[in-house]
């Protein structure tokens, strides 16, 4: 298959006949980036799977009016952030829960989910990441999994660099000291 | 605080990779199942199209709901404010009239007429007021006799 920009994806789903086929090369071209940087909030993949799907038909509507001053890549990742924090915080309204029950959630889903396996230092930093409040645990993930630039993040965040670089310096802090404690 | 350090220093034991999976064919099926869900959006049932066509008008219409209601509470409360205020208009305006302008026998009349104490008008002869408190209260006739 041909490795298309997003420029000619986008030229391609606006002036094409067959939107559909256009659409179908960006969701091929992204889905797994996207798939992982939710999952890494949500931790469960049913809650990832409906998030993602949310993220591509709230993409597919919004193309129309998408406007070139950011890169669809940013702007993907701008939907799917969003989506997966207004997840995590209807759970929180339909649940009744605190941020303490959030996490505790989070991690049962860790333990039980049968998508969720792994050896004991990675669920132990998967811990460890869940003690962190969302907006820092989404930093930490963009940075140390994903090694994103600032830069990059800045955009999809519209956080400034600086406050990303002290987010991620007291995420790792507390990811630290969790590690020494446990 | 060099920032940049520490976070080299961060993954030092630590594995880079994710503890999780995914069912097998997921991202193979995924553009499919979105597709399938794509033209369940495209097509709303009848109450849907409905809603989108009328969605302009509807909005116009409950804006305008919106002010008519609004309108009437503001109304009806100010009418309400005016009843209230009425009495007390009605009752001073009463006393600026009068206040200079009565005597006893108007305080009389007034009182005899509102409590139905007109018998306060009679004009007693002595001794059936003798007889009277005689009856009442049975004195001695005659100390009050001395008294008369």
């Amino acid at each position: 298959m041909k490795d298309y920009t997003d420029k000619e994806l986008l030229q391609l789903f606006l002036n094409s006949g067959d939107r559909n086929h256009a659409f179908n090369l960006i969701v091929k071209k992204y889905q797994e980036k996207l798939y992982w940087h939710i999952r890494k909030l949500l931790i469960s993949h049913d809650d990832t799977d409906d998030v993602l799907q949310n993220t591509m038909i709230n993409a597919y509507f919004g193309l129309e009016n998408f406007r070139e001053d950011a890169s669809l890549y940013t702007w993907l990742y701008r939907i799917a952030t969003n989506e997966a924090l207004s997840a995590i915080k209807k759970k929180k309204r339909r649940m009744f829960l605190n941020l303490e029950d959030v996490r505790s959630q989070l991690e049962k889903t860790l333990k039980e989910d049968v998508y969720c396996s792994g050896d004991d230092i990675q669920i132990k930093l998967q811990k460890a990441i869940l003690t962190l409040p969302d907006k820092q645990r989404l930093v930490f993930n963009m940075k140390y999994f994903d090694e994103m630039k600032y830069e990059d993040i800045s955009e999809i965040l519209d956080t400034s660099v600086g406050a990303l670089k002290a987010s991620y310096h007291h995420a790792v802090k507390k990811i630290e000291k969790y590690l020494e404690e446990d | 605080m060099n920032i940049n350090r520490e976070i080299e220093d961060l993954p030092e034991g630590m594995k880079k990779e994710l503890p999780f999976s995914v069912p097998e064919g997921y991202f193979e099926n995924f553009a499919a199942r979105l597709h399938d869900r794509l033209e369940t959006e495209r097509k709303p049932g009848f109450f849907g199209k409905t809603y989108r066509i009328l969605r302009p008008q509807l909005a116009i219409a409950a804006t305008f709901a919106a002010f008519i209601i609004l309108g009437y509470v503001i109304i009806k409360l100010s009418l309400d404010n005016n009843k209230q205020t009425e009495p007390i208009q009605e009752y001073s305006e009463i006393i600026d009239y009068y206040i200079y302008d009565f005597d006893d026998e108007t305080i009389m009349a007034v009182f005899t007429d509102e409590n139905n104490l007109n018998y306060l008008n009679n004009i007693f002869e002595d001794e059936e007021i003798i007889k009277y408190l005689s009856e009442e209260y049975d004195p001695d006739y005659t100390d009050l006799k001395d008294l008369y």
